[in-house]
């Protein structure tokens, strides 16, 4: 179904020149499921970034986004999307702005806007906290229904200092957590999940929380690439999430996200116990069954299959706003451990039976060996005559006592170098060698008259001729 | 009384072999200098060309190609390019600082050596030839024929003499695969002084431990 | 004049006299040799001429006396007359005896020197003083070395000025004076300046890097490099750039500055020898491109330096660290495999880079212990045949680890005495017992013994330029030295 007509491709074939992807061959989802998982902006924000990168779906997902960009306040994000279906699908009805509806929303959300304001302004005169405090979050989720989140998130922010309760805390952290995932400003993210680890709470409220706050610090550590630490985040988040953070990611999200980051950083053994049989987790790659089947057969080293099925969800996982940037880097690393995790029972392994466990050719595989071996990632050498791949050589008995010899040697003579070396810095010290500056003592070397001189650092005169410039007397 | 630069010590120096490189290089050094002051003309030439190419053969007798590279340089150039006998010695010199098998057994088998320069570059191909050999022994564990005989010098011809050496040797020749499988051979300049290395591993080892401890009390 | 012969005839009483007599001997020869005009030293003897009745292995100070007179009376004529016998005599002269006319030899040595240079026959002059070096205690830094080596470098005499670099300096001349001295010594000249030191550790550092020994030229560079003073000549800034260079040959990577350098030797180095450390830095990162242009970009530098002949080396080297780097992650490669890869970087054309050079390439490196590999061909018909390298650890020739073995042994042995000896001299030094009072002084009096003349620290001492110590208390002589007597 890939679109091969004429303002598609040239849309696309642009957006390549700048250096974005384009994922051409279409996903394995079917776009109506899948973004059904979600509400809210992020429902939005996943059609807009399928209808920017996935030429087979554009249109598909565009005019979705339109459709619920109309049930919303959020002009700015129409203009756009109408803008961007222009250029792909110029007849379609949804590429005519839809001027009437734009100057409607418009006019209402200013007025809101003035509205709000208009009364936090007399609750800042009342001096009545919780008003304040309301006021400043009804404005904050006006902006925030309106795509202004820059103002969003100040607005939130400036409820802070009105907050008596830690359920007031908690609120807003929590909304401006959302905002600044959508920002990607994770760093906020951050301290605000911390804000809200400080607040004390019962185990109830600990409960209900814990899905958010473990999903939003997953997402943060995806985003910097701390894999390691991404999958635990994931790994640990209760199976209650279900779908209560849909405006943000949906648990099948939960379980990719996890399940990827997992395979890139932990050993087989580890990807037993912490995910496969995880019984919380296991609710998650429910949803996901090849992510299962995948990470079942990396720990059962059928790394092939395990890699296939990886390659068959690539152009998913590209579409997907979080993964997008990692897919390349998760899915190199995956297969490095592969390498690395089959190698290690081996003192020798040839190198046709890991091509074959590894889909691809020798030659290619060489390649990548060799570049792995490189970088330290692989402890090994490549026997190329007899096409092997050995362990680095371990110290023979009769080895070893060469080693000793050698070492002791070695030993040896760098003790002589650097004391003979003391020594004749002593000796000269002695016998009044030392190199001394123009400025030194009444005893200045003769030919040496001060500034300027010849031989001295940082005065001028560069003789030509090497022997001749030391010939002195 | 000193010896003195004239062809027939040169030729007493060549013809003695006894005199190990090491010495006969000393021996010619001291006469540098009566060479160095000596004019170049039709009386001299025959003395000062033996000389300087006998002292170059002593040297690489001695495997110091760095110092007959630097003698050479010593030699007046016209000199060194306008003597048939240094135009030789030089060409050799240059094959083997540049390790070209080939053109260095063809020079010294065939060129026009002098009387007095011939009995070392007989002893130099000998030293050369199992010099090499002991290197193919160490190098290769599995080389054709056709390329030993390249390294030893030997042509065409001559390979299946070569074989029979080599096997005698102790080398192994594969008749089917119709390679020659080089086993290590001792290096005679290791085999000199044997007594001076410790019998026994415990010898050795006690050795070890003492220069450890020296060192660490220091 | 036949009793002053005489008198000279009779010097040595006997060839075996002990060193005291010797001394009392020659004492009192040098008062009538010094009381003798030198008119008279340098005439003839009844028409015969004084050279030919004494022997110069025999009764060398009254031969020193004569030619040095001759000298001084006829200039350059008559050193050109003498030549022969001074090159007679520095080649058989009776150490034991020249060595209580020290200035004098060295006025002949001088002059001699002088005149080799002057008449452009300096190779002349090669064996003669090769021969007095070693005999004149060659452990001993004097006004010879420094000449000599310079000489060898002129003459390209290298395998003679190793031979004499190759013997370890195991002290120096006093350039300061000793207590109880005049300011200046006799003539006002000092044996030896600090340029004479670090010229003749560069110029020894130059012959080893064209016999290719590196390990030895580095050491000789280190010398210079972290010579101790407070200021930096420009002599160690050179000596630092070939440090660099040398240490690419060596270890594929630049060798560390001494921790003992000094603070302004490191200053100018950081600020003058940019363009080798750049170079330096694209050697180690194995990358041929950028090496081949940093290569390119810097050659005029090189030139300017008379560094051209090591930076091409360094460019040789380039490939052969490749390859040897290759062993980590090679068990074996074909040569065919390690000509394809790009290392070649000094373009020298014809077969240069393709697989039997290659092959030539690594087996010179197998012979020169390079690398631990070995080579073998997959058939007999060389144009079919696959050459292949195979990477191993195997071990040198046991013999030869043995033998390398008991040569350090034996090394180490008498280089700890050495160490001892320095030890010994420093504990008994004017600095340091003044430095023991000083601390004992402003510790409020604690044990003189507690901080222990045998103090193993001591060798640590930072001397910081040989300043002032002496200068502040009263002369005071401790125990003479009579290793320092020279």
């Amino acid at each position: 179904m890939a679109s091969t007509t004429g303002p598609v491709q040239a849309f696309f074939g642009h957006r390549k020149s700048e250096g974005s992807l384009v994922v051409s061959d279409p996903p394995k989802f079917d776009l109506e499921s899948y973004i059904s998982n979600y509400t809210g902006r992020t429902q939005v924000e996943r059609l807009l970034h399928i209808g920017l990168h996935s030429p087979p779906l554009c249109v598909e997902a565009l005019k979705l986004a339109i459709k619920a960009l109309r049930q919303t306040s959020d002009v700015p994000r129409y203009k756009l999307t109408v803008e961007n279906i222009r250029k792909i699908a110029p007849d379609d009805p949804d590429a005519a702005m839809d001027d009437e509806w734009v100057e409607k929303t418009s006019r209402r959300v200013a007025s809101n806007t003035e509205k709000i304001e208009a009364d936090l302004k007399s609750y800042k005169h009342n001096l009545i906290k919780e008003s304040i405090r309301m006021g400043h979050e009804d404005l904050g989720n006006h902006f925030y229904a309106s795509g202004d989140l820059v103002n969003a998130f100040k607005s939130y922010s400036r409820m802070r200092d009105f907050c008596t309760a830690p359920k007031h805390i908690l609120d807003m952290s929590l909304q401006i957590i959302r905002v600044c995932i959508e920002q990607g400003n994770y760093m906020s993210v951050q301290s605000h999940i911390s804000k809200i680890r400080n607040l004390s709470r019962t185990s109830e409220e600990e409960e209900a929380l814990k899905p958010k706050l473990c999903v939003a610090m997953g997402l943060t550590q995806l985003a910097s690439g701390a894999f390691r630490d991404a999958a635990k985040s994931f790994l640990e988040c209760p199976p209650t999430l279900g779908a209560s953070y849909n405006d943000v990611i949906s648990s099948n999200d939960v379980a990719i996200y996890g399940g990827l980051c997992a395979l890139a950083s932990m050993e087989r053994g580890q990807l037993k116990k912490e995910v496969l049989d995880n019984n919380d987790f296991r609710n998650f790659l429910e949803l996901e069954p090849q992510m299962r089947k995948a990470i079942s057969y990396f720990h059962t080293a059928k790394y092939s299959n395990c890699l296939q099925i990886l390659e068959e969800y690539k152009n998913d996982y590209h579409l997907d706003i979080h993964l997008q940037k990692h897919v390349n880097r998760l899915y190199e690393m995956i297969r490095s451990k592969g390498i690395v995790q089959y190698f290690i029972p081996f003192s020798c392994v040839t190198l046709s039976s890991m091509a074959e466990a590894f889909a691809t050719s020798e030659k290619t595989l060489e390649k990548e060996l060799v570049g792995m071996i490189g970088k330290g990632i692989l402890d090994a050498r490549i026997d190329t005559k007899n096409r092997f791949v050995a362990q680095l050589l371990t110290a023979k008995e009769a080895d070893l006592r060469t080693a000793v010899h050698r070492d002791t040697l070695a030993m040896a003579q760098n003790y002589e170098r650097t004391t003979r070396m003391r020594l004749m810095r002593m000796n000269i010290i002695r016998a009044g060698l030392e190199v001394r500056g123009p400025k030194g003592g009444p005893n200045l070397p003769p030919g040496v008259t001060g500034q300027g001189s010849q031989g001295w650092v940082g005065h001028t005169g560069r003789t030509q001729g090497f022997m001749e410039r030391f010939h002195m007397g | 009384m000193m010896p003195s630069l004239d062809i027939e010590y040169l030729a007493s120096l060549t013809a003695d072999v006894s005199i190990p490189p090491a010495t006969l290089v000393d021996l010619l050094a001291d006469l540098e200098s009566a060479a160095y002051s000596s004019p170049i003309n039709t009386s001299t030439t025959e003395t000062l060309s033996n000389f300087y190419s006998v002292y170059i053969f002593a040297l690489f007798l001695c495997d110091d190609l760095n110092e007959a590279r630097f003698l050479s340089k010593r030699i007046p150039t016209s000199y060194l390019q306008s003597d048939p006998l240094l135009i030789s010695t030089y060409t050799l010199l240059r094959a083997l600082y540049t390790r070209t098998y080939p053109a260095i057994y063809t020079t010294l088998s065939s060129a026009p050596w002098s009387s007095t320069v011939t009995p070392l570059a007989t002893r130099f191909l000998e030293h050369f030839r199992r010099k090499t050999f002991i290197l193919l022994s160490r190098a290769y564990t599995t080389i054709s024929p056709k390329a030993a005989a390249n390294y030893l010098g030997l042509v065409d011809g001559e390979e299946a003499t070569m074989i029979l050496m080599a096997v005698a040797e102790g080398w192994e020749f594969d008749e089917t695969a119709g390679i020659l499988r080089p086993v290590l051979v001792d290096d005679d300049a290791d085999l000199e002084d044997l007594d001076v290395v410790v019998d026994g591993k415990d010898g050795r080892i006690a050795r070890l431990t003492g220069l450890v401890t020296h060192l660490t009390e220091i | 004049m036949e009793k002053l012969v005489d008198i000279f005839l009779n010097f040595p009483s006997s060839p075996t006299l002990s060193d005291s007599e010797l001394y009392k001997q020659a004492t009192s020869l040098l008062n009538t040799l010094n009381k003798t005009p030198a008119t008279q030293l340098a005439s003839n003897v009844n028409g015969t001429d004084l050279l030919t009745v004494l022997n110069p292995a025999v009764n060398s100070l009254v031969y020193l006396y004569v030619l040095v007179a001759r000298m001084d009376l006829g200039g350059r004529n008559a050193l050109d007359a003498t030549w022969n016998n001074v090159v007679l005599f520095l080649e058989t002269f009776d150490p034991r005896q020249v060595r209580h006319a020290h200035d004098i030899f060295r006025r002949l040595f001088e002059a001699f020197y002088a005149h080799a240079v002057d008449t452009q026959k300096p190779l002349l002059a090669i064996r003669p003083v090769k021969k007095a070096l070693v005999r004149y205690n060659p452990t001993r830094f004097s006004f010879m070395h420094t000449s000599f080596i310079r000489l060898c470098l002129l003459t390209k005499c290298y395998r003679d000025g190793a031979a004499v670099l190759d013997i370890d300096l195991v002290e120096f001349p006093y350039v300061k004076s000793k207590p109880g001295e005049p300011e200046n010594p006799v003539g006002g000249r000092k044996e030896v300046t600090y340029q004479d030191v670090l010229c003749y550790f560069l110029y020894g550092g130059m012959i080893y890097m064209g016999l290719k020994e590196w390990r030895r030229a580095a050491d000789f560079l280190t010398y210079i490099v972290a010579c101790p003073g407070n200021a930096c000549s420009a002599m160690q800034v050179e000596a630092y750039k070939k440090y660099i260079l040398v240490g690419l040959l060596l270890d594929g990577k630049p060798l560390p500055m001494p921790k003992v350098t000094s603070a302004a030797a490191v200053r100018a180095y950081k600020a003058l020898t940019k363009p080798y450390e750049a170079f330096a830095l694209a050697f180690k990162s194995g990358n041929t491109d950028l090496f081949r242009q940093e290569a390119a970009l810097l050659s005029d530098v090189f030139r300017q330096d008379g560094n051209t002949g090591l930076a091409v080396q360094c460019m040789d080297v380039f490939r052969r660290m490749q390859i040897i780097a290759l062993r980590d992650t090679y068990v074996t490669l074909s040569v065919e495999e390690i000509s394809k890869k790009d290392l070649e970087v000094v373009g020298r054309g014809g077969d240069v880079g393709g697989k039997e050079e290659t092959e030539g390439v690594v087996l010179g490196m197998i012979e020169r212990d390079e690398i631990r590999a070995s080579l073998s061909h997959s058939g007999p018909d060389l144009k079919t045949s696959e050459t292949t390298v195979h990477f191993h650890n195997n071990p040198l020739s046991e013999l030869r680890n043995l033998r390398a073995l008991e040569s350090q042994i034996s090394r180490t042995i008498s280089l700890t005495k050495q160490v001892k000896a320095m030890d010994r001299k420093l504990g008994l030094s004017k600095e340091y017992i003044q430095y023991i009072n000083r601390l004992a002084k402003t510790a409020g009096g604690s044990s003189l013994l507690s901080m222990g003349a045998g103090d193993p620290d001591a060798m640590d001492f930072d001397y910081g330029g040989g300043t002032g110590w002496a200068d502040d208390e009263p002369e005071e002589t401790i125990m003479q030295d009579f290793d320092d007597e020279i």
